[in-house]
């Protein structure tokens, strides 16, 4: 039974392989070793195409948003509550900046993917925010990064003034309160301080008022008063600014 | 010499040969030489067992053919002979797997099969539709930007009455005119995740008139502005089904841009001409 079985299929074989010119054995390597990437190259891209390293991910969305190529200012990585790790990117260009976080995609051979935000530059000072440790219920911390020519500046002070009204769980609400973020040089020489929620209060709905509200420097439909206080080494008031922040995309 | 001493003789030719996989069909093909010679021996009237013999005799000496035939078949070149083959094998596997999942994203429909915003609006009264042929063509990052549809869309002032728990109602819906259009992106390499520049796409036209973009401040609050929803169409096309609300009634043109980090795309679309649908 087994003979047959081969002896056939050796039969099939040879004569779908009547047509096929016969290779050398050093030519059939040779055209394997070509059909082999190509044949990789296909699945990759069969299977979404998604980049296979972060920086390759963060080139991609700046090509395919048509912004950049940037020189990379800073790389930092933080943890999605317990599971995804990110990896965050902010890129200076001619014209202004880049930064996006970078996950792992599910799905066949996974790869990186993540959203480009642009941020144009502004006169004297720019101001980007990274998300901390954020789902879309809970903000808990944001990292706020000043970019501009300001070389000499050691440390800076943002004022950022959040003023809000409505209800929240049918409970009316008036928030007015000027959070100030410290900023100092980071690894890369870029300033930059966190901004984390201030109620020690144990009471949830006061929580997740300041929470939700904060929330709102990651929305781009939102614009909120910022006061920018550069410092020199002997604590000399170097510049100030006011400008009103808005996120540069959704998320 | 018999059938068994031929199968010696072709096992120690073959234990010349370094790579293994090659043994057993030098040996089959050594084999069928000798019934060759042994059997055009028997025919010119030669005892059987003499002819295997002299068949064999006038192979040569084993361990000579054997070692003429390991110089010929390099071990090296088998062994990367049987691996590129198996590891195409598996890629092709793969690839077929893999392949599954993207049958929408090759371009098997043709792109000019999209909806027409025309038929839909052709049912409707108070409407007036005029198709319009763009010519418009830009590139910017090795992007090539077209215009391949936009359909100019003219709704007079009209009322809908409707009762609802016993009451009528009725509402006004003003005068308006709109441009309906598909915005395309197309390069040579694949994009897998669409253009997504188009949503910064804004438009101008010659009455002085701007028209923001998705993103831009406020556009949910005002009425002129350019919205749309990203369409993948291949690996290779990426289509944007936008349109542009309140047009002006006046403009002669309007034009699509794009000038983020310094780039400069624009694409004007002569709003003069077009043929009624």
């Amino acid at each position: 039974m087994r003979e047959k079985l081969r002896a056939r299929w050796d039969s099939l074989v040879q004569k779908l392989s009547r047509r096929i010119p016969r290779l050398s054995r050093a030519w059939r390597v040779v055209r394997n070793l070509l059909c082999i990437p190509l044949t990789v190259y296909l699945i990759w891209l069969f299977a979404g195409g998604n980049p296979l390293s972060p920086q390759w991910a963060f080139r991609r969305e700046e090509t395919l948003d048509m912004v950049g190529p940037s020189e990379i200012l800073c790389e930092a990585r933080y943890r999605y509550y317990y599971s995804t790790d990110y990896i965050w990117f902010l890129g200076e260009t001619e014209g202004g900046y880049t930064s996006m976080s970078c996950s792992r995609s599910g799905g066949f051979l996974g790869g990186w993917s993540g959203q480009l935000a642009y941020w144009p530059r502004g006169e004297e000072v720019t101001m980007v925010v990274r998300e901390g440790t954020v789902n879309q219920d809970v903000y808990e911390a944001a990292w706020v990064y000043l970019l501009g020519d300001a070389s000499d500046a050691v440390r800076a002070e943002v004022d950022i003034h959040f003023q809000q009204s409505g209800h929240l769980n049918d409970r009316p609400y008036d928030f007015d309160r000027v959070y100030t973020v410290e900023c100092t040089r980071n690894e890369e020489g870029i300033l930059c301080g966190l901004l984390a929620p201030t109620d020690q209060s144990e009471d949830l709905w006061t929580a997740t008022l300041e929470e939700s509200v904060l929330a709102d420097l990651f929305h781009y439909r939102y614009k909120v008063p910022v006061t920018v206080r550069l410092y020199g080494e002997k604590d000399e008031l170097l510049l100030q600014t006011s400008f009103e922040y808005r996120c540069a995309d959704p998320e | 010499m018999d059938n068994i001493s031929w199968g010696s003789w072709t096992r120690r030719v073959s234990a010349h040969i370094k790579f293994k996989p090659d043994r057993l069909p030098v040996e089959e093909e050594l084999l069928a030489h000798l019934e060759d010679n042994a059997e055009t021996l028997m025919k010119g009237g030669m005892p059987c067992r003499d002819a295997e013999a002299q068949a064999l005799a006038a192979m040569g000496d084993a361990d000579e053919v054997g070692r003429a035939l390991a110089a010929v078949h390099k071990p090296w070149l088998g062994y990367l002979w049987l691996w590129s083959r198996r590891v195409l094998i598996l890629c092709i596997v793969v690839l077929l797997f893999s392949a599954f999942g993207v049958a929408g994203r090759l371009p098997l429909v043709p792109l000019e099969q999209d909806p027409d915003v025309a038929e839909w609006y052709e049912e409707k009264e108070h409407y007036t539709v005029t198709r319009i042929s763009p010519k418009c063509r830009d590139e910017s990052d090795g992007f090539t930007f077209t215009v391949p549809q936009a359909q100019l869309v003219h709704n007079e002032t009209y009322h809908i009455v409707y009762e609802s728990e016993g009451k009528t109602y009725t509402d006004t819906v003003e005068e308006n005119y709109s441009i309906y259009l598909i915005l395309e992106a197309s390069r040579w390499l694949p994009m897998a995740d669409g253009f997504s520049a188009f949503r910064h796409f804004y438009a101008v036209d010659d009455q002085g008139n701007r028209y923001p973009g998705f993103f831009e401040e406020n556009n949910e609050n005002v009425g002129k502005c350019l919205v749309g929803n990203q369409q993948q169409s291949d690996l290779w096309h990426s289509r944007y089904d936008a349109w542009i609300r309140e047009l002006d009634p006046e403009a002669k043109w309007v034009e699509l841009c794009y000038d983020r980090d310094g780039r400069d795309v624009r694409l004007r679309i002569d709003l003069t001409g077009g043929e009624g649908a």
